[in-house]
């Protein structure tokens, strides 16, 4: 995974958004999703395991120098400090992380959950859960555990 | 300007485009542009006054505060350290200032060039009115806001950095 975690991200499709300003002190792992959601002063907030709305993917910097060990890229700790593109079209295909050993060929077409803690250990899509149903999966690579998804438009916030 | 400087980027059109690696120490100004091209390690690169291509735009992370009296994003002083994603496709419409040069109706359809130094002072600006690299199309603008709406100019797009 390591080797290919700059290359979460949109892959397919049209690319919509806004720069955003954002939450305080989130946490965007760099081999990870970037999905969140806009709290009640709008600003752009990741999603966690149980958040039930979606509106977009953050375009987070990315790193890849080892040498400072850092993993993720954290927002200010003052809410709204920074801003970031945020993509919220809801066919625009983005790669991201499976847990290991749950994607197959068979979980294209399903909607699914995600994974995630604010704490800089990333944003996992939980392919074969069914609770938030957040992303609808369209694709992906069995051998590298990487899912294509799109976000479930049923799910999208319509209104902070 | 400062009450605009967060929405200078793209605004009409489609946006395709990739995370590369930054060059060390670039300079995105909240309140300027963010063409750059490519050096010959393939980092992206701030476009500079006299570069005559461009390869894309970058989305840097912006800022509302002026708590640090930060008014710009710096990658990292180590080549290839950063990545961002960059968006190199010809029919993005980005609104960007210009810098003395007023914008004006007459400037649309004309080419222009930038103004720009890697620096923490000097965001990039089109230059309207003037034709030295011609990296920019003019499309659009605000003349009251002297903000203008250009696309890359595809005859002057960089095509290989060997």
């Amino acid at each position: 995974m390591a080797q290919r975690h700059n290359s979460f991200g949109p892959v397919k499709g049209p690319i919509v958004g806004s720069y955003l300003p954002m939450a305080a002190s989130q946490y965007f792992r760099f081999n990870s999703g970037a999905f969140g959601y806009l709290d009640s002063s709008g600003h752009f907030t990741g999603n966690i395991t149980a958040t039930q709305n979606i509106w977009g993917w953050a375009l987070t910097p990315k790193s890849v120098a080892a040498s400072s060990a850092l993993a993720y890229w954290t927002s200010s700790s003052t809410a709204a400090a920074d801003e970031l593109f945020i993509i919220h079209s809801i066919s625009t295909v983005f790669a991201m992380p499976t847990l290991d050993s749950t994607y197959a060929a068979a979980r294209v077409g399903e909607l699914c959950d995600l994974i995630a803690v604010n704490d800089g250990t990333g944003q996992t899509a939980n392919v074969g859960t069914n609770t938030q149903d957040i992303l609808r999966i369209v694709g992906g690579d069995i051998t590298l555990d990487i899912v294509h998804v799109c976000m479930n438009d049923n799910e999208l916030q319509k209104d902070t | 300007m400062p009450a605009r400087q967060n929405t200078f980027g793209p605004i009409k059109g489609p946006i395709v485009g990739s995370y590369l690696p930054i060059a060390a120490s670039q300079y995105f100004a909240f309140g300027g542009g963010a063409f750059g091209d490519l050096n010959s390690s393939g980092h992206y690169t701030i476009a500079e006054t006299a570069d005559t291509a461009l390869w894309g735009w970058a989305l840097a992370p912006k800022s509302v505060t002026a708590t640090a009296g930060l008014t710009y994003y710096l990658s990292s002083s180590t080549a290839g350290a950063d990545k961002l994603f960059v968006i190199h496709c010809v029919e993005t419409v980005f609104d960007m200032p210009t810098s003395t040069a007023t914008m004006a109706a007459s400037q649309v359809g004309e080419l222009c060039d930038l103004i720009s130094t890697n620096g923490a002072t000097t965001p990039q600006y089109a230059n309207v009115g003037t034709n030295s690299t011609d990296v920019l199309r003019v499309v659009g603008g605000d003349i009251t806001l002297d903000i203008a709406h250009v696309v890359m100019n595809e005859a002057t797009l960089q095509k290989d950095t060997a």
